[in-house]
């Protein structure tokens, strides 16, 4: 279930994607699930397509959902998934430290303070 | 001629009588009431108004749409029974005889086919009265099959294109024994209407799944699911009885095609006899693969808001239960809730229209 406050300080786009992402990860909407068309989402809470549409590229550029033609949208974010691109990520740092020649334990030091958990 | 004067009549007077129900408050609250205690969903009471007048809304196009099928249906029950060489005002019942019951049947498929569209027409149309507040919507995409059961949708479809096929072989048959027209008329109208039910049925049902659900709460979302659930089922009723009357119909006008094109009557009578076995069998499997799992009347609950479904269905078990206890006079009858619906009802609403998330919805 979505729900957009139109009084709210939050811009419904943020409200929007914020909802999905949190039912997404959560394992409410899981891989494969089948999101309403842009159109249909916009006249059901009374917001403009745009609104909608800007908040599906977003989760669509950062791999969480993704267009299928006339399939529509679906999620495609999994925890499988999100694990794999995690993992890249990491491999992809690992290597840039290296390039550098840094020094991993103050990379990882850096690693965790920028996620916060430092 | 009798047979469809009395089918545009008692369709008129339905129609009136729909229409007189709506008229009061009371009547429109009790037309609620008796819509919530059928699909298992509560009337929260803030949304006691927009649900009834969104139910006499529905109601007031059915009822429009069975007074204006009654007068079209005449006129094709008139046009059926004089190229039939029917005698206008012979009152004789069923089989192929002057008066035949069975020349009704495609201004009858005509008038299910007026009251789908207005019915669908006013599910398209539905106002958005929600205004500047906090809007609800579904974050999955819904099909028809999230109303109506699919193996219905199945042997509609598989009914209704029967039926059609049907019409071509005895519109084929008849073009080669002219003799035969008369009898095979009604059926080949059938079968053609039959056909046209089913795509005012594919259309106009897609369109009402597309359009918009303007809610205010998940509770007045689960109720607009529910009306939609109600006014797609109607709709659907119109290729599936016209697909299962085609195939009834033969057991009475092939034996007579046959007789007609002179043929022993036995070979008539043998095919009636087949028909006839098989219209049961089919009646079975549809019962069966539509009531399997459950009542199709509360599919939408169980797809769409599988929370209260469950919490329905555990109420229930537990009325029959205690029930049985005081049957067996194991407990006092003061210990059931006397309306157990009711009681579903209040409790199994999706959510309060407070404005929360509800976790009973997908």
């Amino acid at each position: 279930m979505l729900g957009i406050d139109p009084r709210s300080a939050v811009p419904p786009f943020e409200q929007l994607r914020v909802q999905l992402m949190a039912q997404i990860t959560s394992g409410e909407l899981t891989a494969g699930a089948r999101l309403p068309t842009v159109r249909r989402l916009a006249e059901d809470l009374g917001i403009a397509p745009n609104t909608v549409a800007r908040c599906y590229r977003e989760l669509e550029a950062s791999g969480v959902i993704e267009t299928r033609g006339r399939n529509g949208t679906v999620v495609a974010w999994s925890p499988d998934s999100a694990d794999r691109e995690i993992e890249q990520a990491a491999r992809g740092f690992a290597d840039r430290v290296r390039a550098l020649g840094g020094d991993p334990a103050r990379a990882l030091e850096l690693a965790r303070a920028a996620l916060g958990t430092v | 001629m009798f047979w469809i004067l009395a089918f545009s009549i008692a369709l008129a007077v339905a129609g009136v009588v729909l229409l007189l129900r709506i008229a009061t408050a009371t009547g429109r609250a009790r037309r609620a009431d008796a819509l919530a205690r059928r699909l298992g969903l509560a009337i929260p009471p803030q949304l006691q108004g927009v649900i009834e007048s969104r139910i006499a809304r529905f109601t007031r196009a059915n009822a429009i749409g069975m007074l204006l099928a009654a007068i079209v249906s005449a006129p094709i029950g008139y046009a059926i029974a004089r190229a039939t060489g029917d005698d206008l005002w012979a009152s004789r019942g069923f089989g192929n005889a002057s008066g035949s019951a069975v020349n009704i049947w495609p201004g009858a498929g005509a008038a299910l086919v007026v009251v789908g569209v207005f019915i669908a027409a006013s599910a398209i149309t539905l106002r958005d009265d929600t205004g500047d507040e906090v809007r609800f919507a579904r974050s999955t995409a819904v099909g028809l099959d999230d109303y109506i059961p699919r193996a219905q949708l199945v042997l509609l479809r598989i009914g209704t294109i029967g039926s059609g096929v049907l019409a071509a072989l005895l519109a084929a048959v008849a073009v080669a024994a002219p003799a035969t027209l008369p009898a095979a008329l009604p059926l080949i109208g059938t079968g053609a209407i039959g056909v046209i039910a089913l795509i005012v049925f594919e259309v106009f049902g897609r369109r009402i799944v597309a359009a918009r659900q303007p809610s205010g709460s998940p509770a007045e979302l689960a109720w607009n699911d529910a009306l939609r659930s109600t006014q797609l089922t109607q709709l659907a009723s119109a290729p599936g009885l016209l697909g299962y009357y085609s195939l009834l119909g033969c057991a009475f006008v092939v034996p007579r095609m046959v007789e007609l094109g002179g043929a022993p009557g036995w070979i008539g009578g043998a095919i009636g006899l087949i028909v006839v076995v098989l219209i049961a069998a089919v009646g079975v499997l549809v019962l069966t693969l539509v009531w399997g799992r459950g009542n199709p009347q509360t599919h939408f609950l169980r797809r769409l808001w599988p929370e209260v479904a469950a919490q329905n269905a555990a109420l229930a078990t537990a009325t029959t239960l205690a029930q049985a206890r005081v049957d067996e006079g194991l407990a006092p009858a003061s210990g059931i809730d006397s309306e157990p619906g009711a009681a579903a009802l209040g409790s199994g609403a999706p959510v309060t229209d407070s404005g929360e998330r509800s976790e009973g919805g997908r």
